[in-house]
């Protein structure tokens, strides 16, 4: 096929319906949606405007949420507020309540008789009392003692004169006596047989004289020449005795009638003495100076629990204990013998204070004397009292040994007299403790005082407890409110800190209620802590209002924002002109036209 | 940082809630403080105000010499949606008058309401240059 030609006048109608066609078809698409501008190809400047129209009221209400949790956060705290003003004027009560109880109560107490007792009278006796005795101990009569080493009992001996050899009886027999107490016996010397010797020479003698008295009971010694004959009993002692007599006892050259007695053993008396751990030693010899001025230096020596005396009289020692010291004598037995002291310990006897005398009571007199048991004691004080009268009058009361003296009714008891101490008393008047009243703080302030103190523990947990979103503004928090994006505009509200102390409020101590005048100072803080929570509502409650405002605000804008946005998209401005028109025809017919008449004529615009 | 103001003579200006009337000599003042200070070229009143656009300057004016945002606020809002509904390519101005206001530079805001009424001329006059019936100015041929 060839080309189609076409004419001008068909090209230019071609055109012209081509374009009708377009414009028909963007008309559909307009009105198939309703939107005059559907892309950025339509109308650039008002599709972006709208989108950033649209952000903009995004950011807004992002920005309104924060706003509103402000809020919430300044309603809390005020409700915080009013609920702690609620508490501090109940606690305002609770003081005013406690100036209205009584400060003080009174107790009264009974009077007490007057009564005073004895000591425990369970076992004691009354007794005249005696000196204490020291311990003392008398030795004998040293005067004519004199100490001795002791000696040996010794044999009876006679002796010739010189010196014997022999006796010679070649002339005839002769004989003489040995006479040992018990009579004088006969010893023999008779010639021997013919051509034997005559002659009789101690050994020979001795044997004759063994012969005649038994062997061992005399011997013969000395003779040979060069010494005298002797003759020597073998017992010893005092009753060993021997006289030589008879005719021919010259012959032996012994004198007749010579005797002679032996000496007794004599017992050692030297020793030591002790006497509380002092030794004394007596020697051979010492007489009774000696003897003395050893007992006499040794007390000199001495002291403290060992302490004595010594003291001469006469010879007799007598040896005491010092102040009441004990005495303990020992020693060698022969030594305490020839003193005349025992081995023994010896205590002082401990004086007895005399007990007896005279006591009054009330008037009365009781007469201790010795002798006087508990019952008798007891006996003589209940008679004292039943015999007692008027103001005087008294009881006595025994309780297990203890008497107890009591005034009847009013009575007092006056006790005197010498033997007061005998029976544990003292010289004194007991009077009658009288009744009395005290007055002490009345115990009911004190539990309002408590109740006081828990309200103000309440108000503590309160301020603690009003937060919102962990912000606490009665707690020291502040909030900072952003009103635009940039934060150029916003409020500061600052917190407060108000648990109890923070309002000047602190519990009160003990007895801190008891007087007027305290009560009245703590009714004083309270009302001071109203008048802070009072301002302090007002502060956040203006602030709420500024917060409220904004938001209010705030939330229109979006509105307008977001309307504009969608309306931007229907814009024409043919129409808008028209709109215009008519808008400003039915607004001068509007109540807005009013509205604004009537505030401008209430400010300075009236002036114009 | 204190404000100079001109004025000629007999010209009036307001100060917080008073008017200066200036003499027969131009004045110079030098005006420092947080009052609110209007001359009296930027003065509406309720008989002045006669289109949409200037009433939003009214009502702003109203809210800046008061210094408070809340008696106007109903009537502002109403205004600003009756005007963003005839005429929706005002909302660019609309947004950054309520900006200004929103940050407390009411100051600010009157002088955009002020734009707000050149804009509005604006429309009123192509409107009346421009013929009845469908647009044909935006769109654009393909």
């Amino acid at each position: 096929m060839g080309d189609i030609t076409l004419s001008k006048a068909v090209r230019s109608n071609l055109l012209n319906l081509q374009s009708t066609a377009t414009q028909l078809g963007k008309t559909q698409e307009k009105l198939a949606t309703g939107l005059k501008v559907n892309s950025a190809l339509d109308n650039p400047t008002n599709f972006f405007t709208a989108s950033s129209l649209n952000s903009r009221a995004g950011d807004l209400g992002s920005l309104l949420d924060s706003v509103s949790n402000a809020v919430q956060t300044i309603a809390a705290a005020d409700k915080g507020i009013s609920a702690i003003t609620k508490l501090v004027e109940s606690a305002q009560a609770t003081a005013r309540q406690a100036l209205q109880t009584a400060a003080t109560v009174d107790t009264t107490t009974a009077a007490v008789a007057a009564t005073t007792s004895t000591s425990d009278l369970t076992g004691v006796t009354i007794s005249a009392g005696s000196a204490e005795v020291l311990a003392t101990e008398d030795s004998a009569d040293t005067s004519a003692v004199t100490i001795t080493a002791g000696a040996a009992a010794t044999a009876a001996t006679v002796s010739g004169g010189s010196n014997f050899t022999s006796v010679d009886v070649t002339g005839g027999d002769k004989s003489f006596t040995i006479d040992l107490g018990a009579g004088a016996q006969t010893i023999n010397l008779t010639q021997a047989a013919s051509g034997g010797d005559n002659t009789y020479d101690e050994t020979e003698i001795q044997a004759q004289v063994d012969a005649a008295l038994g062997a061992g009971v005399v011997t013969v010694g000395g003779g040979g020449g060069a010494a005298p004959l002797s003759f020597t009993t073998v017992a010893t002692g005092a009753s060993a005795e021997i006289t030589l007599a008879g005719t021919d006892v010259t012959d032996l050259g012994v004198t007749s009638g010579a005797t002679d007695t032996g000496s007794a053993l004599v017992a050692a008396t030297a020793g030591d003495v002790t006497i509380n751990g002092q030794t004394i030693t007596l020697a051979d010899g010492d007489d009774t100076t000696a003897i003395s001025n050893a007992f006499i230096a040794a007390a000199a020596a001495s002291s403290g629990a060992n302490a004595f005396t010594v003291s001469n009289t006469g010879g007799v020692l007598s040896i005491t204990g010092a102040s009441g010291n004990d005495l303990t004598i020992g020693g060698d037995a022969a030594t305490l013998a020839a003193v005349g002291l025992t081995a023994a310990t010896t205590s002082n006897t401990a004086a007895v204070a005399d007990t007896t005398g005279d006591l009054t009571i009330n008037g009365q007199t009781v007469s201790l004397v010795d002798g006087d048991d508990t019952a008798a004691i007891v006996a003589k004080l209940e008679a004292a009292a039943t015999a007692s009268t008027g103001t005087d009058a008294f009881t006595v009361s025994n309780s297990s040994g203890t008497v107890s003296i009591t005034g009847t009714d009013s009575n007092s008891v006056v006790v005197g007299g010498a033997a007061v101490g005998s029976l544990g008393l003292t010289a004194a008047t007991t009077a009658e403790t009288a009744a009395s009243t005290t007055s002490s703080a009345n115990p009911q302030r004190d539990v309002l005082r408590a109740q006081y103190n828990d309200l103000l523990t309440q108000i503590d947990q309160l301020a603690a407890d009003t937060s919102f979103n962990g912000v606490n503004l009665l707690d020291g928090d502040s909030l900072s409110v952003l009103f635009n994006e940039d934060g150029t505009s916003s409020l500061d509200v600052t917190g407060v800190t108000f648990d109890a102390a923070g309002l000047g409020l602190t519990a009160v101590s003990a007895g801190g209620f008891d007087t007027n005048a305290d009560i009245n100072s703590t009714l004083d803080l309270t009302t001071a802590g109203i008048d802070s929570l009072r301002s302090q509502s007002s502060t956040f409650g203006s602030n709420l209002s500024v917060v409220e405002t904004r938001q209010d605000f705030t939330k229109n804008i979006i509105n307008v924002l977001e309307t504009g946005a969608a309306n931007l998209t229907l814009a024409d401005s043919n129409e808008e002109a028209a709109n215009l028109l008519a808008l400003q025809t039915r607004q001068q017919l509007s109540s807005t036209a009013l509205s604004l008449a009537s505030q401008a004529d209430q400010n300075v615009l009236r002036l114009f | 940082m204190s404000l100079k103001v001109e004025l000629k003579p007999g010209e009036r200006l307001v100060i917080g809630s008073c008017i200066i009337t200036n003499s027969d000599q131009r004045t110079r003042l030098f005006i420092q403080g947080k009052a609110p200070i209007l001359r009296e070229k930027d003065i509406l009143t309720a008989e002045t105000a006669d289109s949409p656009a200037k009433r939003i300057y009214l009502a702003i004016q109203i809210m800046y010499l008061e210094d408070d945002l809340t008696t106007m606020r109903q009537d502002y809002f109403k205004l600003i949606n009756e005007i963003v509904r005839a005429a929706p390519s005002m909302i660019p101005i609309i947004d950054q008058i309520n900006n200004e206001i929103l940050t407390g530079s009411l100051y600010k805001a009157l002088k955009v309401a002020g734009k707000l009424i050149q804009y509005e001329q604006d429309i009123l006059a192509n409107a009346k240059s421009g013929s009845a019936g469908l647009s044909t100015g935006r769109e654009t041929d393909s």
